[in-house]
């Protein structure tokens, strides 16, 4: 109803040069608890509709496409729906842009797999997903604190003006999970977020014992030694944010912006790599990832691409417009990252000493400067001796271009929200300040 | 010239207390929050333009409604045409997703925790904010951040690019319950300059920002800050790593403000106490911190993005004395966790938008002034920084950890600013030793209201931070 009321009032306008629009219909269903109380149950029903308008111009020789990109609230009328399109067209006249073209129909769209999820109304997973998370609570020492969890059903349709139409579904989980322990030295918790697609009980069951046995861990912690200089290896959450760079670095937008000067057929893992050699993959549909989709929010149809091989750039990647610009082929912006893990076991790469953590306060990964550190909230330090102690406070930072041509990556895997890939990542030696004072 | 109020919200007011005072029919108490809050992004870069509505645009409802024995909520935003007119229709529908959710977590094995119904003094009211040039010609916003643009790259040779960003929005909002009409407009706008430059294998990224409860006006401040940023941006290029350890330190007041947020901002919301999440949960009354620090939170405590009139469960914003002296007081609290813990509410609640849960939320959190000067600060420093700009940072409300990402910090050796800077930086500490470690305070207050605040990683919600120079000890890294 509501997009044949929109194709209606923009047929026939002179200047609109092309329109786009999607639309996200999303029903949703929320539980929030603390401790073992349903502190409060929301749902909801609604409609994201966003339609961008554009407006062809010439200035001399060269092709100028403007646009804007505005949201169709469901509940405008008519004549605030022909407003606000006739003042999106105006302004795109100032928007001078070099021109592009739009995702054209025809390609092949791929099939988005069904969810498991799709198998009941919504309402009806809340019970088993809160129930699969509170049965890992195993002692009274470390425990739930609260829960927030999300479970969402989207309706996607993506149409422009040259005739492309494509709807899929799709579905999103969160969970925030907050869990406590008593803690040698007083109450610790352990933060968490977790993403989802699939109902896949045991998957969810071991990440919550996981965090429930690292918030034990982080109990009975020490202080991060002062390390100054020391091998960190990285294991879990903070890992898919590390390779956050290379996507930057790679992606046609960043060459077109100048902000990056990756080029194909070159390293993009600096000169002369000791250690493992990185490969990257975008994939359209990952297992448990609500980032899975057949198509970009251009509707362009998506397909596995690789990246980078063994170090080298292979292809630029993103959306249509991009790609144009630097007249390369377009990927389109692919939300599933595939990073081929290691040569060596997790264990090897523990046998020297190193500083394993597990969890930071937040993990800050500067995709454009390669700038990476935090504050750690868990931590494993094997001494000299080969002993493993949990730690906890301290720092580390460094910058992935002075590390990533001695990068390790561990053979075992792990999949989370929009990635696949090594477990763990050990960087060779790089800052770690501890948790005690330094001296003034 | 005063913020009109929505045109939208004034049609649908009269049918909503209708749906209202139709479903407390069957719901002890119900509250209705609607939204319609509109405005403009607008990103000039050196070879593209970026025009779009602002992420923060929204316009729906969420019915709030006690069942007598639990609260639940229901968000919509697709009104078929004409629902409003057959209110029992509609009032028909929202009931049955209500009983719905009810009726599953009633099946599920939890408990519930006993609540009372809501109860409200009567109140109806309406505000609207005002600003010196509502933010309406887009030729004219587009050209002024071009030249801004044109300007950057004639100030730098080592420029890459540098993306320009003016964003406005008018927020409009009405609150209807049994017992309350209230409606509210008013703009805040925000701008960025974020320069990128390289030389060499060197790459930086500077970053500028302003807010207020402004119009157009907010780009002057943007241009007149445009030449420090570039200077500051070039400095950037020859800054080093720092060496990591702990010193004596100078938070500007953008990092002072940062300090504030994450420790006693949300380390105090009460939502917070009600999970035994909060670690300042036992130290009410005590101290924690220099007797020269004071630390205010509120709505009406300050004029910047944080600032409304009233808060997204109907209640009207405060100004609360969070830390007095060094003695924490009392903390900010939405309305529930207000009721659980038998306080005021403080009008802190606040929602991303009409989709999500109000929770206990800061709104412009802020250090207050002292007598001490910046000079005389530096100068009582041997081996110390001024730390400048931050990133971004993380609370850690239960074992007062605090983590903040720090663009720059300027050297101090011997009483005296070196002019070398380090970048970047993190900064940590455990908050009542940072807070005790407090031997200045500067006279003036600056406030920041750029960016947005999660609660964990979601929920970004709209506030200001802020204070004065700050002198303390804290780790870097």
């Amino acid at each position: 109803m509501m997009i044949n009321r929109l194709q209606e009032l923009l047929a026939g306008i002179p200047e609109l040069a092309a329109w786009r629009f999607s639309d996200r219909q999303i029903q949703g269903q929320e539980l929030f608890f603390v401790r073992r109380e349903v502190d409060m149950q929301r749902s909801k029903d609604v409609r994201r509709t966003y339609l961008t308008v554009y407006r062809d111009f010439q200035e001399g020789d060269k092709k100028y496409r403007g646009s804007v990109a505005v949201q169709i609230h469901p509940t405008y009328t008519a004549a605030e729906i022909r407003a606000l399109i006739e003042q999106s067209l105006n302004s795109a006249r100032y928007v001078r842009n070099q021109h592009y073209p739009l995702v054209e129909p025809g390609l092949e769209v791929p099939q988005m797999p069904a969810s498991s999820f799709a198998s009941r109304p919504l309402e009806e997973w809340l019970g088993p997903l809160a129930e699969t998370i509170y049965a890992q609570e195993d002692s009274e020492k470390a425990r739930i604190n609260s829960a927030e969890l999300f479970l969402n059903r989207i309706d996607n349709r993506i149409v422009n003006s040259h005739g492309l139409d494509v709807s899929y579904r799709s579905y999103s989980g969160y969970l925030e999970l907050i869990v406590e322990d008593d803690g040698k030295a007083g109450e610790v918790e352990l933060y968490r977020e977790l993403s989802f697609s699939e109902f896949q009980p045991e998957v969810l069951a071991a990440e919550v014992r996981d965090q429930l046995h690292r918030c034990r861990d982080r109990g009975a912690a020490g202080a991060t030694p002062h390390l100054k200089r020391f091998p960190v290896l990285i294991t879990g959450d903070p890992v898919p944010d590390f390779f956050e760079y290379y996507l930057t670095q790679s992606s046609a937008q960043s060459v077109y912006y100048g902000i990056s000067t990756a080029k194909v057929g070159e390293s993009i893992q600096g000169d002369a790599i000791a250690g493992d050699t990185l490969s990257l993959t975008l994939e359209p549909f990952l297992k448990n990832s609500p980032s899975s989709a057949p198509v970009d929010v251009d509707g362009f149809a998506l397909k596995p691409t690789r990246i980078i091989d063994a170090g080298k750039l292979e292809r630029y990647w993103g959306p249509v417009r991009f790609c144009h610009y630097l007249d390369v082929p377009p990927t389109g912006a692919i939300g599933n990252v595939v990073v081929q893990p290691g040569t060596k076991t997790l264990d090897e790469l523990r046998e020297e000493p190193h500083l394993e953590v597990v969890y930071f306060s937040a993990f800050v990964s500067e995709p454009l400067t390669g700038d990476f550190g935090g504050e750690i909230r868990l931590a494993y330090h094997t001494d000299e001796d080969g002993k493993r102690h949990p730690v906890t406070g301290g720092s580390v930072s460094g910058n992935i271009r002075d590390v990533e041509s001695h990068l390790r990556f561990s053979r075992e895997t792990r999949s989370c929200a929009g990635f696949q890939g090594p477990l763990s990542v050990l960087l060779p030696e790089i800052s770690v300040s501890g948790a005690a004072s330094t001296g003034l | 010239m005063n913020v009109p109020l929505s045109a939208y919200l004034a049609r649908i007011k009269e049918p909503l207390k209708g749906l209202a005072e139709t479903l407390s029919k069957d719901f002890p108490y119900v509250s209705v929050l609607s939204t319609d809050s509109t405005g403009m992004l607008f990103s000039v870069r050196k070879r593209a333009i970026d025009v779009r509505q602002s992420n923060w645009c929204e316009r729906g409802s969420v019915i709030r409604a006690f069942d007598g024995r639990r609260y639940l909520e229901y968000s919509f935003n697709d009104l078929e045409e004409g629902s409003l007119n057959d209110i029992e229709s509609l009032a028909g529908t929202i009931r049955e997703r209500l009983r719905t959710s009810s009726a599953v977590s009633g099946r599920l094995p939890f408990g519930i925790p006993e609540l009372p119904s809501i109860s409200e003094q009567p109140l109806s009211e309406t505000w609207q904010g005002e600003v010196e040039i509502l933010p309406e010609a887009v030729q004219q916003i587009v050209g002024r951040l071009s030249r801004l643009k044109d300007r950057a790259f004639e100030l730098s040779e080592h420029l890459v690019e540098i993306e320009v960003r003016f964003e406005h929005m008018r927020v409009s909002k009405l609150f209807v319950s049994g017992k309350r009409e209230l409606e509210q407009s008013y703009i805040w706008a925000q701008g960025y300059l974020i320069p990128v430059l390289r030389r060499d294998r060197t790459i930086r990224e500077m970053f500028a920002s302003y807010s207020g409860l402004k119009g157009m006006e907010l780009i002057d401040e943007m241009e007149a800050g445009l030449e420090e940023t570039m200077i500051v941006g070039g400095q950037l290029l020859d800054a080093e790593r720092i060496e990591p350890g702990e010193y004596e330190v100078i938070l500007s007041p953008n990092i002072a403000g940062l300090l504030a947020h994450e420790s006693f901002g949300h380390g105090v919301e009460l939502d917070m106490f009600v999970k035994g999440r909060a670690k300042a949960a036992e130290y009410l009354g005590k101290s924690v911190a220099s007797p020269m620090v004071s630390l205010r939170d509120g709505a009406r405590a300050a004029e910047q993005t944080g600032t409304y009139w009233f808060d997204d469960e109907g209640v009207l914003g405060g100004d609360t004395l969070v830390i007095q002296e060094g003695i924490f007081r009392t903390g900010i609290s939405d309305l529930l966790s207000a009721m659980r813990l038998g306080s005021p509410p403080s009008g802190n609640g606040k929602r991303e938008s009409f989709e999500r849960k109000a929770y206990a939320r800061m709104t412009n959190t802020f250090f207050t002034a002292g007598k001490d000067s910046l000079e005389e600060m530096i100068a009582s420093i041997k081996n110390g920084y001024l730390l400048e700009q931050f990133l971004s940072g993380m609370e850690d409300p239960k074992n007062w950890g605090i983590q903040g990402q720090i663009l720059y910090a300027r050297e101090i050796r011997d009483g005296r600013l070196t002019g070398k800077l380090v970048s970047p930086l993190f900064m940590f500490g455990y908050v009542p030793d940072v807070l005790s470690s407090v031997s200045m305070v500067s006279g003036e207050v600056m406030r920041f209201g750029t960016g947005m605040c999660g609660k964990g990683h979601k929920e970004y919600v709209k506030n200001s931070l802020g204070g004065p120079y700050i002198k303390t000890v804290m780790r870097l890294g």
